[in-house]
């Protein structure tokens, strides 16, 4: 629950600084509507490298899989259950 | 070009009712194709193809598949450089042969997918993208370069000019993440080079995009074609204006010309480099203009065309975001490519920068970042457009044609070292409002740089340097 509101809170301050204050909800697609992209995917990615030293390595890495709250928060928590 | 914001008519209910039912759809179709015959003498076609498809969703892949192996064999994508290469081998230009051609490379790429499924942990299979480069650039050197029976040499010829055209097609395909549990469908390889059209670069991505994207009911399916509707009729503003602008700008014939006889119009770009190598400069306010209008001029396009490919994606079914949006609105260099070239981007970063990003320099996150961009809009830039540019392979040779392409390559390390500062500046940056004065600078940048985006490659450097010296610098004589 931490882990999924350390990423919401993050994935805010993307939005924030980009100026968009459009609410938005954890199953609400993020990349695929263009409200993120591939460069705030990076910092996604080296957020949770950080935070939670989640390795994504290459061959797993799948861009569309970081397009929401909750499909990232599976994927942290996929990685930790592994 | 930039936008006002499109009035959301997706969100009206009444509107989305409407579409659901059959009556409704037929009649967004109807004002589609009635669109499209604006800009194409194919719009019949696609009226059959769109109510097709939106009539029948269930079937809406094979239907896609079979639309888009129909305008394969009638209008092929490959069709001007197989023109261009008929004068050096008469029956390319043969309607059997191109047709034996086609055939022959959709059962190679069908059987080359089917076994990057079925053998995903082969050494060629694990780096794919990577291999189909080499492999592809391989037979570029041996066919310019080796001793081969003339018919052998024509036939490797042809076989690259078609792969050319779906080089990045079959890359997407090949790096589909849901390959291990995704059959082979020959399906897939018909949506190369769909009929809603595209360049080299696939638009909107490959099928694991598609996927995502697909309506998947007949709520998502009209707000799809609504939006396909508001951004063909945007489209289709933008092409007017582009044609009333190059008509008051360049002179181009058209309706206004019996109001515009006394005004003088701009030269082109190609007149004023070509006036500046020869010495005799174009003022410095002239050459001020045919920058500026350069630069409007292909912005006009590149959002009109990109609009339209968009939009009938759109109306088969497909929530594709657009390939310009407010290009105008952007603050940074970075912000500016993405916001024109969206697609472009999305290639170079799912080819070049992602590998980069991933395989170098983790310990470092603003230079791993730096980095992955130049490998992206640098290298991976110049090699898009050196391998698009096949004709000139064809017409120099290899090692010529790299030659003639140093001032792209110029322009691509340019642009990928500005656009990687501009990313790690903009890292962590707190949010800025826009301002005119960081917007003129972005756009001022983009005006210069494009200058050395020429397709001719005869040129050199230091022709273009001339140019540019001739914007700063006034000219005496």
């Amino acid at each position: 629950m931490e882990k999924h509101e350390k990423i919401r809170k993050f994935i805010a301050s993307i939005l924030q600084r980009k100026g968009d204050s459009e609410p938005f909800s954890d199953d609400d697609s993020l990349l695929l509507v263009g409200r993120i992209d591939s460069l705030n995917v990076l910092e996604i990615v080296g957020f949770l490298e950080r935070e939670f030293n989640y390795d994504v390595s290459e061959d797993l890495f799948n861009q569309e899989n970081f397009d929401s709250v909750e499909s990232i928060s599976s994927l942290v928590e996929s990685e930790c259950n592994a | 070009m930039t936008s006002l914001n499109l009035p959301r008519l997706e969100t009206i209910p009444t509107l989305l009712k409407f579409g659901q039912t059959t009556f409704g759809k037929i009649i967004f179709v109807i004002i589609f194709s009635t669109m499209s015959c604006l800009y194409t003498e194919r719009f019949v076609e696609l009226f059959v193809a769109l109510s097709m498809i939106t009539l029948l969703p269930d079937y809406r892949r094979p239907l896609i598949a079979l639309t888009s192996l129909f305008w394969a064999i009638r209008f092929p994508c490959f069709e001007r450089d197989f023109t261009w290469f008929s004068r050096h081998l008469p029956m390319s230009g043969d309607s059997y042969y191109k047709l034996a051609c086609l055939a022959a490379f959709f059962f190679l790429t069908s059987l080359l997918i089917y076994l990057a499924r079925r053998f995903p942990e082969h050494w060629f299979f694990r780096r794919p993208v990577r291999n189909l480069l080499i492999f592809y650039i391989g037979s570029l050197l041996l066919a310019s370069h080796a001793s081969l029976p003339t018919h052998l040499s024509w036939f490797i010829w042809l076989f690259l000019i078609i792969s050319g055209k779906y080089l990045w097609f079959i890359a997407y395909s090949l790096t589909d993440k849901s390959r291990a549990t995704k059959p082979f469908s020959l399906t897939e390889i018909f949506h190369f080079q769909p009929f809603w059209g595209s360049s080299n670069v696939p638009y909107p991505k490959g099928e694991a995009y598609l996927r995502k994207i697909e309506a998947k009911t007949s709520y998502e399916l009209a707000i799809a074609q609504i939006k396909g509707l508001k951004l063909i009729f945007w489209s289709m503003f933008l092409l007017f204006a582009h044609m009333i602008f190059r008509q008051v700008a360049f002179g181009d014939v058209g309706f206004l010309e019996p109001f515009l006889a006394h005004f003088p119009a701009i030269p082109s770009l190609e007149m004023a480099i070509q006036a500046s190598i020869a010495g005799r400069p174009f003022p410095q306010h002239v050459c001020w203009l045919v920058l500026i209008f350069n630069f409007i001029d292909k912005i006009f396009a590149i959002s009109s065309n990109g609009g339209i490919i968009i939009a009938t994606c759109r109306m088969a079914g497909f929530n594709a975001l657009r390939n310009t949006y407010k290009p105008l609105y952007a603050k940074t260099i970075a912000e500016f490519y993405n916001r024109l070239y969206y697609y472009f981007k999305e290639l170079l970063v799912d080819f070049f920068f992602y590998p980069a990003y991933f395989r170098f320099f983790k310990n470092y996150p603003r230079f791993r970042v730096f980095f992955a961009t130049v490998a992206a809009a640098g290298f991976g830039n110049a090699l898009f457009h050196f391998l698009r540019d096949i004709d000139l392979i064809i017409e120099l040779g290899f090692w010529k044609a790299l030659v003639g392409f140093r001032v792209y390559l110029l322009y691509s390390l340019i642009l990928g070292i500005s656009i990687g500062i501009s990313q790690i500046r903009s890292m962590n940056s707190p949010y800025r409002k826009r301002s005119v004065m960081s917007t003129l600078l972005v756009l001022l940048f983009y005006c210069l740089i494009m200058v050395l985006d020429d397709p001719i490659r005869s040129r050199t450097i230091a022709d273009y340097a001339t140019f540019m010296l001739h914007l700063f610098v006034p000219y005496s004589r």
